[in-house]
């Protein structure tokens, strides 16, 4: 399979600005929901953002065709910079998510469909972070399971197990109020 | 209270392990059937067929997940997140000239675009340089001859005008055409 991103690395490692900004307007809506989702705070995910752009401005030379596509490059380097961030502040859910934790407060008093929203994002945000990043890229990224294997750099029978768990958990977070939700 | 009896219509009672099987396919590869393994796709359809109810509520509860996730939708990416990325570009970048594919240019296209700019710039310096040449030997005079009659100074420029377009049309080859041309004159035309 050609990896669509070839020609553009090439021009990116002879230094073409203009491939950097066709790079950047083609991948970055998903590197940004994927740290979004998974950090839960869209500031942190805008920084980690501009570190993935930073790393591929200076590891287009150095990229080889054909190992893997440099999209699925992309976003592992996203997700490994989200979970080294998770890490650090050794916390999951509600310090490392500040606006979910607020949002959760007032729920009451926010718009139905906000708060439907934030309902399902407190949800997936308690999740332990290696599920939320397999459902995250099955759901969202449309992954096939090979490739989030490639990408969180485990066996495909463990992102099934990670996918089988989290799908159990938010089911049984969500499924209780799906009525009241897809209302909304 | 009022029992009903049982209906002939209630499908079979599945098998605790056999349910609880198709509910962890479903979690494991989701809803969409098609990215599941053949073996399980064949199993599934077994299990639809023996239990169409029970296999119904399953997928249903897996499609009502699914929707409920759909709810989180991706914020748009901002222009201040963009130009930041962009100012990242290492040095490098800002040295390398943009290439810019030129595209091919016909022989009428590189005329019009070359030589009639050329050949505007060719007639106006001709006429710039004919308008000095009338100009010129008036200017002397007048400052010479301390000599400002606009009227007389204005009936010699055209009589000059008048020898000089002989001169470019008719006399180009005549010796010493030149150096009467070139030289400051009088008000008639004698060399000062």
């Amino acid at each position: 399979m050609v990896d669509p991103d070839t020609l553009l690395i090439r021009r990116i490692a002879e230094g073409d600005g203009q491939a950097a900004a066709a790079l950047m307007r083609l991948r970055l809506p998903r590197i940004l929901a994927v740290a979004s989702r998974m950090l839960g705070d869209r500031s942190l995910a805008e920084d980690i953002a501009q570190e993935v752009f930073l790393r591929v401005w200076t590891q287009a030379a150095h990229w080889q065709p054909g190992q893997a596509k440099f999209e699925t490059w992309m976003v592992r380097v996203t997700m490994n910079l989200c979970l080294d961030r998770l890490r650090r502040r050794h916390e999951v859910t509600v310090d490392v998510f500040p606006d979910i934790a607020e949002y959760r407060a007032n729920a009451e008093s926010l718009h139905m469909e906000r708060a439907t929203q934030t309902r399902v994002r407190a949800a997936i945000a308690d999740l332990p972070e290696r599920q939320r990043a397999a459902l995250l890229l099955s759901h969202f990224e449309d992954m096939s399971n090979p490739d989030i294997a490639d990408v969180l750099e485990v066996s495909v029978e463990a992102i099934e197990s990670l996918l089988a768990r989290a799908r159990r958990g938010l089911k049984t977070q969500l499924l209780a109020e799906r009525h009241e939700l897809l209302r909304s | 209270m009022r029992h009903h009896p049982p209906s002939d219509e209630q499908p079979p009672l599945p098998s605790e392990g056999a349910a609880a099987r198709f509910a962890d396919v479903l979690d494991r590869f989701g809803q969409d059937q098609s990215r599941w393994p053949a073996d399980l796709r064949h199993w599934a359809q077994g299990f639809k067929a023996q239990y169409p109810q029970l296999e119904e509520r399953l997928v249903a509860d897996a499609r009502a997940l699914d929707a409920m996730l759909s709810l989180d939708t991706a914020a748009p990416v901002s222009a201040a997140l963009q130009a930041r990325i962009m100012a990242n570009l290492p040095p490098q970048f800002a040295r390398q000239p943009v290439r810019v594919v030129k595209p091919t240019v016909s022989l009428r296209e590189r005329l019009r675009e070359y030589l009639l700019p050329s050949a505007g710039l060719v007639a106006a310096a001709t006429a710039a340089f004919a308008f000095g040449l009338t100009n010129l030997p008036l200017y002397e005079a007048s400052v010479f001859n301390n000599n400002f009659d606009a009227p007389a100074a204005s009936a010699t420029a055209d009589s000059e005008l008048d020898e000089i377009t002989l001169v470019l049309a008719w006399s180009l080859d005549e010796p010493g055409i030149w150096e009467g041309l070139l030289s400051p004159s009088t008000q008639d035309g004698s060399p000062l």
